[in-house]
C-alpha cells in the first residue's frame, strides 16, 4: 500500500513537475493529508505557505527539485500547518520566514522555532506589508490585533486560529486568497478593515469547518475555485456539507485534497486559468483531470474543443501542459495544452 | 512511574489533539481531559505499566506552560528585532 502510495506521489510529480512559464503563477495545492501545505512559484521565486502536519512535504520539495524557498509563511502555529516545518528548514535554504507571532506550547512549535533561528532565515512579522515576489505581489493581512494570546482567556475561540496569517496573492488580474485557519472572529474583522475583494481562488479557511466560512465572508471572496486542504476519514469532521454547499451555492468549483489530490493552479497575469489535480487511482496510475474553469476571461472563455486541452493557448502557442511564446522551442512532451483555433 | 508531557495543540469540536514531547499526536475525547483543558495546555500525564500515557492521571500543569510560552516569546523577539519592516521585495 505505501509502495503505491509512493507511486503515486511520484507519478503525480512527474506529470505536472514541468517548469511552468516565466508568464505564469503556478499555485499547487498540496495533498499532505489532514493539514494545509501550499507551494507557489512566481518565475524563479518560491513561496511556501504551511507545512502540512509532518515532514510528507519535505518528499514534495524534493521531487521538485527545490533547494531554496525564498519565503515560507506559516499560517498559525497548529501541528496540521507546521508540522513538517522543521524538516522544510533542514532540506531546503529559507531566505525569510513568516508566522504569526503567537507562540504555541506543543513540541512542534518549541523545534520550529528553534529550527527557524537556527537556519538563519531572516523572520518577518506578519504585519499589514506587501511582500513582492517575482511577477507576484503578497498582500498580508495581519491578524486582528486584540486577539487574546492564548485561549485561557478566550476559551471559547482558538486565538492560534484567529491569529491565522492572511495571504492575499495578485499576480497581474489573478487573485488567490489564503487564510490559514481563521475561525469567524478573524474573517469578520478582515471583513470590516481590509479590503476583502472578488478573488478567482480561495483557500477554504480552516479544512472546511464550519466555523471558518460565513455568507458574508462568500459574498466578498466571490471565488470561481474553493480548495479545501484536508485527510481523508479525520476525526473531526472535516470538511463540513453545509460549508461544501455554501460555496457551491455561490458558484465555485469546489476540490478538495482528499478527493482529489494535490490541486495545481496555473495562472496569467490576464487573470486566466486553469485547474488541474492529480491523483492516484488504485493502481498508482495518476491522472490528469483538465478543467477550464474562469469563463469570464475572453482568453479561455472560447467553447473547449476537445475535452483533452487542459489549456487553451490565444497567445503563444502549446507546450506540454502549458503555453509558451510562439518563437520558443518546445521541448516539453506532448501534454494536454492547445493552440487556439485561428 | 515516569511522567511525561503533552500539550494541547487545538481543540476540535469535542475532540482535543495532543502533541507529546516526542511529538506524537494523539487525539481524545475531551471528556477524557480535565475540564479545564484549553488550547495551550500542558499537561503531565504518568505513563501506565504497558508504557502508555495513564490519561486518568493527566494533570494540568501552569508552570510547564508558561516557561513553555515565555521561552518562545523571548526566541522570537530576538527574532523579531531584525525585521527590516514594511514592504519589502525578495
Amino acid at each position: 500500500m505505501k509502495r503505491v502510495a509512493v507511486l503515486g506521489l511520484a507519478l503525480a510529480v512527474a506529470l505536472t513537475a514541468r517548469p511552468i512559464s516565466a508568464q505564469q503563477l503556478e499555485i499547487r495545492f498540496l495533498d499532505v493529508g489532514q493539514g494545509d501545505a501550499a507551494l507557489v512559484r512566481s518565475g524563479t521565486k518560491t513561496l511556501l505557505i504551511d507545512a502540512g502536519g509532518s515532514a510528507g512535504v519535505v518528499s514534495y520539495l524534493r521531487a521538485f527539485h527545490i533547494d531554496t524557498i525564498d519565503l515560507v509563511i506559516a499560517s498559525h502555529n497548529h501541528a496540521d500547518h507546521i508540522g513538517g516545518m522543521t524538516g522544510v528548514l533542514q532540506s531546503a535554504v529559507v531566505r525569510f520566514y513568516m508566522d504569526n507571532g503567537v507562540p504555541q506550547t506543543t513540541a512542534t512549535y518549541q523545534r520550529t522555532i528553534q529550527a527557524v533561528q537556527a537556519s538563519g532565515a531572516q523572520y518577518l512579522n506578519a504585519t499589514n506589508r506587501t511582500i513582492t515576489l517575482g511577477a507576484a505581489r503578497l498582500h498580508i493581512l495581519g491578524p486582528p490585533a486584540g486577539v487574546p494570546r492564548t485561549t485561557h482567556d478566550a476559551p471559547r475561540t482558538s486565538s492560534q486560529n484567529n491569529a491565522s496569517v492572511g495571504a492575499l496573492i495578485e499576480f497581474g488580474e489573478f487573485h488567490a486568497l489564503f487564510t490559514g485557519d481563521s475561525e469567524l472572529l478573524e474573517l469578520d474583522y478582515w471583513l470590516h478593515n481590509e479590503a476583502i475583494r472578488h478573488v478567482h481562488v480561495v483557500k477554504v479557511a480552516h479544512h472546511g469547518s464550519p466555523n471558518g466560512t460565513s455568507a458574508a465572508w462568500i459574498a466578498a471572496t466571490h471565488p470561481q475555485v474553493a480548495v479545501i486542504s484536508v485527510g481523508a476519514g479525520n476525526s473531526y469532521g472535516h470538511p463540513s456539507a453545509a460549508v461544501i454547499a455554501e460555496w457551491e451555492g455561490a458558484g465555485a468549483r469546489v476540490y478538495r485534497t482528499d478527493r482529489d489530490g494535490s490541486v495545481l493552479v496555473l495562472a496569467n497575469d490576464d487573470g486566466s486559468f486553469v485547474v488541474t489535480t492529480a491523483r492516484a487511482d488504485t493502481g498508482g496510475v495518476v491522472q490528469l483531470r483538465p478543467f477550464v474553469q474562469d469563463t469570464t476571461v475572453p482568453a479561455i472563455a472560447q467553447p473547449v474543443t476537445s475535452p483533452a486541452c487542459c489549456r487553451i493557448c490565444t497567445r503563444g502557442k502549446a507546450c506540454g501542459n502549458s503555453c509558451i511564446n510562439a518563437a520558443y522551442q518546445c521541448h516539453q512532451p506532448p501534454g494536454c495544452a492547445c493552440n487556439a483555433k485561428p | 512511574m515516569s511522567d511525561v508531557f503533552y500539550a494541547v495543540d487545538r481543540l476540535e469540536g469535542q475532540m482535543a489533539v495532543l502533541v507529546g514531547d516526542d511529538e506524537t499526536t494523539v487525539d481524545l475525547p475531551r471528556r477524557n481531559l480535565p475540564a479545564r483543558v484549553r488550547e495551550g495546555t500542558v499537561l503531565r500525564v504518568e505513563l501506565g505499566a504497558d508504557g502508555r500515557p495513564d490519561w486518568g492521571s493527566a494533570k494540568i500543569d501552569d508552570q510547564e506552560r508558561e516557561r513553555r510560552l515565555k521561552a518562545a516569546q523571548e526566541r522570537l523577539d530576538r527574532m523579531a528585532e531584525s525585521d527590516p519592516g514594511g514592504d519589502i521585495t525578495i
